[in-house]
Formats: structure tokens, C-alpha cells, sequence
């Protein structure tokens, strides 16, 4: 007989029973976490023996984190890859989606190596490059070796570096913006380029005035959503650089990660998170405004 | 005609260059993987291909062990992540709920999301210390949770609002309790979307690297990510090693885009424009 009441009880609050485990590993995970990130961040962690003193300090790792020249500069390096990066495979990603839809042929051979770069381990997408670069064995040298040029060292020179990280962030993410901009190359209708045709348009210009346009909102969301993962990068630069030459392709992951872990600046560590955390809700923020303007416009067509 | 098939010719052409671009850089770590250290060395184009490498990556360096824990740690995020996010995108795709109220989780998993993971490893770290759990797969369990039922829950309540009210009133109808319907009704027909939320979070926490290196220290824990980065030291890589570590870190990645690469593009299209 109790086992029947629960089983109505299951019954009748199932829709809050099946929302729990949900609600619980978001408080327990989530907030858990940021939470105990908000108070290390107030204090200046010391190891003592038998493990880690807390010591409050109020905003003082805060006001050190709006003077130390080394975070705005991996704040400056982020952003300049998320920008640089996202803008040319979005370029890249468009041209190749667009270029897949049109074939019939080869379709799906093509999309499936275009999307498999992004279901690799980052980590290994950073030995790939490594091989690439490398000043004595890797591939780029020995070609233009062969080409009879000496190759410079590319992840220890202080020009090359940064272009070279980016290099590497656009083969890895292009794959990304391809599936997500083919999604909607698949649903284009066909009846509006072959009237386009009819009426004597170039494909260039079905593409240009018809194609573009109908893909704009899907477009706009790739980059939104590939603009604040860029935010995430880390393993390759671990792999690659590790932040230099002289922070030169510092990022904020690789920036705090070593803060944290190798100088063991908790405390400090936490206060560089907590801004980035706000940050970039406050990007997802502006860019979710953003993206409902956009639709709004189209919806208004 | 010859109008026609001009801009034809140039796309292929293109898109065949492209191929080789992606390839190029996968080709030439598994090459690197059959040579012998003195051919890697030598730049030749020729060599005689060896298994080498293979052998010492597992003899000398415990390379199986490493696979056994990513296998563990990525299945057991798997499961869980399956169990739970199912159960919310049903709740969520199904059941009356107010409009503000669903947006509010939808947001906060959408912002989880979007943060850069390195605001979690830190206090991971503390916490798992704390518990006692730190370098074991629970850890990582527990911090790939936070990363893969975000987008888990996006997908799995798309699927579930796809499945027809018709079929579960039907089932209300004949008497089914509301579990008998989520487990015998809804979730046999929101079986693709199980695949793709399962395959892209058993991929993705197989793929990461930043967890596994922050909330693990011995062979006790570490994944495959971790054993790649200890073959590059400070003033030498372990060229052989780590292009054979890298080749079977890629193999999840490379089976799902062989063969399930619809579930790939569904839930990502899902993550990235449903959300």
C-alpha cells in the first residue's frame, strides 16, 4: 500500500521530480564553486603545514589585478584572437559551406573532414602544430629548407608567435562555423536562386543578394557564439608557447592557470577569474541584445 | 553550359585544397607516429615504417593506464550526464512551466556555457582537495559535469518537445503514471537525441585538458590530454611518443565523424541556436 502512495506521489510531482537532479548539480556544481571563488578572492592564501590559510585582505587582490600589466595584456591578446580568428573563418567557413551545398557530389565526403577538426582533442590539435613549427625538425622548416630558406623559429620569435597561435586557432575552429553556417546553406530554398537564375542573375550575384542575406541571423549567431568560445582557448597555447615570448601570446586561461597552479597565488587567481567570469556575462549579455535585434528585424520582413 | 561549369571546376578546387589543409596537419602525426626517432630527426621524406614508438608509449610509459581513465571518467560523465538531462529536457520540453521560469535555466545553462572553464578549475581544485577526491576520475567527473549537461539539457529538451503530445496522452489515457511515460513512452522516442547529447559529452570530457591536468597528479587519475603534455618537456619533446598518444586521443573524435557525424552537427546546431 505505501509503495502504491509513492508511486502516485512520484506521479503527481513528477515534472519537479525530473527538474531536481538538474537544479541540484547547478546549485551543488555551479554556485558551489563560484561561490568559494568570490571568497578566496577576498584573501591571500598561504600554505602552512597541513594546508592552506586564508587570510582575508579585502579588495586588495582586485585593486592588483587593474594594475598588473601582464593580465591586460592577456585580456588584449584574447580579444585580438577572438576578433582576428573569428572574422576569417567566418570567411573561410562561408565560402566552404556554401561551396558544399552547391556540389550534389562529394557532399558528405567534404563536410565530414571540414567538421572534424572541432572533435579533436585540443590538446593534440596543439602536437599537430608543434610537428609544423618546430625550428629543427618540423615540417615548415624542412620545406623551406628545401626551398633553400632558412626558416626562423616561429613560437620563440616575437613577431611570429602571435600570428602562429592564430593560424592554429583558425584550422581548429573554422570547423565550427562551417556546421554551423551549412545548417542553414541546407535549408536554403532552391526555388528563389532558380528563379534568380531565370532572370539571368550570375551566381555570384544569387549569392551575393539572395543566398547572404537569408543566411545573415545564422551567420550572426556562428560568430556570436564562436566570439566567446574564442575566450576559452587555452591547451594549444599550453602545448605551443605557454604564454610567451615575454607574454607575447599570454591569454587569460594560460595567465590564470599559471597564477593559480605554478605560482600559487590562489587568491590573486580567484579575483582574475571573477572579472573574466563578469566579463563575459556581460559579453553574452550584450551579444544576446544584440542577436534579438537582429531577429527582430528579420522577423519584421 | 561552359558558364556553368566554370565556377563549378573553381569550388572544386577549392574545396579539395581546403581537404588538404585539414588533413595535412592529422597525416602528419600518424606519419610521425611509424618513425623511428633518428627519421623524425632526419627530415627524409622515405623511411621504414616501425612500431616502435607504439610499443614504448605502453611499455615505458603507462599509456595504457591512461586510456583506462579516460575511458572512466568520460563514460561516467556519460551516464550521469544522460540520466539527468534527459529528465530535465523532459520536464522542461513537457510539462507546464512559467515562461520566465524557463528562460531563467535556460540562461543560466547558456551563460555556464559560455564561461571559459578556467574559472572552474581553480576552486575545483579546493574542493575536491577537501573532499578527499582529488586525482581520482570522481574529480573529473564532477568538473566534466558542469561542461557537458549544459548543452545536454538544450538537446534533450528539444527532443523532447519533438515527441507528439498525441502519443503520451494516449498513454495518460490508458492509465500510465507520468514515470511510465518518460521511461516507456518519451524516452524510446527521444532516443537520437540520447545518442547525440551522450556522444558529444563522452567526446568532449575525453578531449579536455585543462581539467585533467589541474585535478590530477599521479597515474591514478590521468587521462590521455595530460600523458601528451608530459611527452613535451622543457628541452625536448618525445616526438615518437607523443604523436602515438595524440593518434589514439584523436579516436573518439574521428569514429564520431565517421559514423555519427548527423548527432555531431544536430546537437551543436541545437547548442548554438536553440540555446
Amino acid at each position: 500500500m505505501r509503495h502504491r502512495n509513492l508511486h502516485r506521489w512520484i506521479d503527481d510531482n513528477f515534472k519537479f521530480i525530473a527538474l531536481a537532479p538538474i537544479i541540484l548539480v547547478l546549485v551543488i556544481l555551479v554556485l558551489m564553486p563560484v561561490g568559494r571563488l568570490f571568497s578566496t578572492s577576498f584573501s591571500e592564501v598561504k600554505f602552512v603545514s597541513g594546508g592552506l590559510l586564508f587570510n582575508p585582505i579585502g579588495f586588495e587582490n582586485y585593486r592588483n589585478a587593474f594594475k598588473d600589466a601582464v593580465a591586460a595584456r592577456a585580456l588584449l591578446n584574447t580579444t585580438l584572437l577572438a576578433i582576428i580568428s573569428v572574422s576569417v573563418e567566418v570567411v573561410i567557413a562561408v565560402v566552404l559551406a556554401l561551396s558544399v551545398g552547391y556540389i550534389k557530389r562529394g557532399n558528405t565526403f567534404f563536410r565530414t573532414i571540414f567538421i572534424f577538426p572541432m572533435l579533436l582533442p585540443p590538446i593534440a590539435i596543439g602536437v599537430m602544430w608543434l610537428m609544423i613549427y618546430d625550428f629543427n625538425y618540423g615540417v615548415l622548416n624542412s620545406v623551406l629548407a628545401f626551398l633553400g630558406m632558412k626558416g626562423p623559429a616561429w613560437l620563440a620569435s616575437n613577431s611570429l608567435a602571435f600570428p602562429s597561435i592564430i593560424v592554429v586557432d583558425i584550422w581548429h575552429w573554422t570547423s565550427f562555423v562551417f556546421l554551423i553556417v551549412l545548417a542553414g546553406v541546407e535549408t536554403l530554398p532552391h526555388e528563389l536562386s532558380e528563379s534568380g537564375r531565370i532572370d539571368g542573375a550570375t551566381e555570384f550575384q544569387i549569392v551575393r543578394k539572395i543566398q547572404l542575406p537569408i543566411l545573415r541571423p545564422i551567420i550572426m549567431t556562428a560568430i556570436v557564439t564562436r566570439t566567446i568560445f574564442a575566450f576559452k582557448v587555452y591547451e594549444q597555447i599550453y602545448l605551443l608557447t605557454d604564454g610567451g615570448p615575454g607574454n607575447r601570446t599570454e591569454v587569460i586561461s594560460s595567465y590564470i592557470m599559471r597564477v593559480y597552479f605554478n605560482e600559487n597565488r590562489m587568491g590573486y587567481a580567484s579575483a582574475l577569474s571573477v572579472l573574466t567570469l563578469i566579463f563575459i556575462a556581460v559579453l553574452v549579455f550584450a551579444f544576446n541584445q544584440l542577436q534579438k535585434r537582429v531577429f527582430v528585424e528579420k522577423g519584421g520582413e | 553550359m561552359s558558364k556553368k561549369s566554370l565556377p563549378k571546376i573553381t569550388l572544386i578546387t577549392f574545396l579539395i585544397f581546403g581537404s588538404i589543409v585539414t588533413l595535412l596537419p592529422v597525416l602528419i602525426v600518424f606519419r610521425t607516429s611509424f618513425q623511428y626517432p633518428r627519421d623524425i630527426i632526419s627530415g627524409k621524406l622515405f623511411f621504414s615504417p616501425t612500431f616502435y614508438n607504439y610499443i614504448s608509449t605502453f611499455t615505458s610509459y603507462k599509456f595504457g593506464r591512461l586510456m583506462i581513465n579516460s575511458m572512466v571518467s568520460a563514460s561516467g560523465t556519460t551516464v550521469i550526464v544522460l540520466a539527468v538531462a534527459s529528465l530535465a529536457g523532459f520536464s522542461l520540453g513537457k510539462f507546464h512551466w512559467s515562461k520566465w521560469f524557463v528562460s531563467l535555466i535556460l540562461a543560466a545553462l547558456l551563460l555556464i556555457q559560455m564561461l571559459p572553464p578556467v574559472v572552474f578549475a581553480g576552486p575545483f581544485y579546493l574542493i575536491t582537495r577537501q573532499l578527499g577526491i582529488y586525482d581520482t576520475p570522481l574529480a573529473l567527473i564532477m568538473a566534466y559535469l558542469v561542461l557537458q549537461l549544459p548543452l545536454s539539457v538544450l538537446i534533450l529538451r528539444q527532443f523532447a518537445m519533438a515527441v507528439p503530445n498525441e502519443i503520451l496522452e494516449a498513454a495518460h489515457i490508458d492509465g500510465a503514471s507520468n514515470q511510465t511515460i518518460f521511461s516507456s513512452v518519451s524516452l524510446p522516442l527521444m532516443m537520437p537525441g540520447i545518442a547525440t547529447a551522450g556522444l558529444l559529452s563522452f567526446v568532449f570530457s575525453w578531449n579536455d585538458f585543462m581539467f585533467a591536468v589541474s585535478l590530477t597528479s599521479t597515474t591514478r587519475a590521468m587521462t590521455i590530454p595530460v600523458g601528451i603534455a608530459n611527452f613535451s618537456q622543457d628541452f625536448q619533446v618525445l616526438y615518437g611518443n607523443i604523436s602515438v598518444a595524440a593518434a589514439f586521443a584523436a579516436i573518439p573524435g574521428f569514429l564520431m565523424v565517421l559514423f555519427a557525424q548527423r548527432y555531431v552537427t544536430r546537437g551543436l546546431t541545437i547548442g548554438a541556436i536553440k540555446g
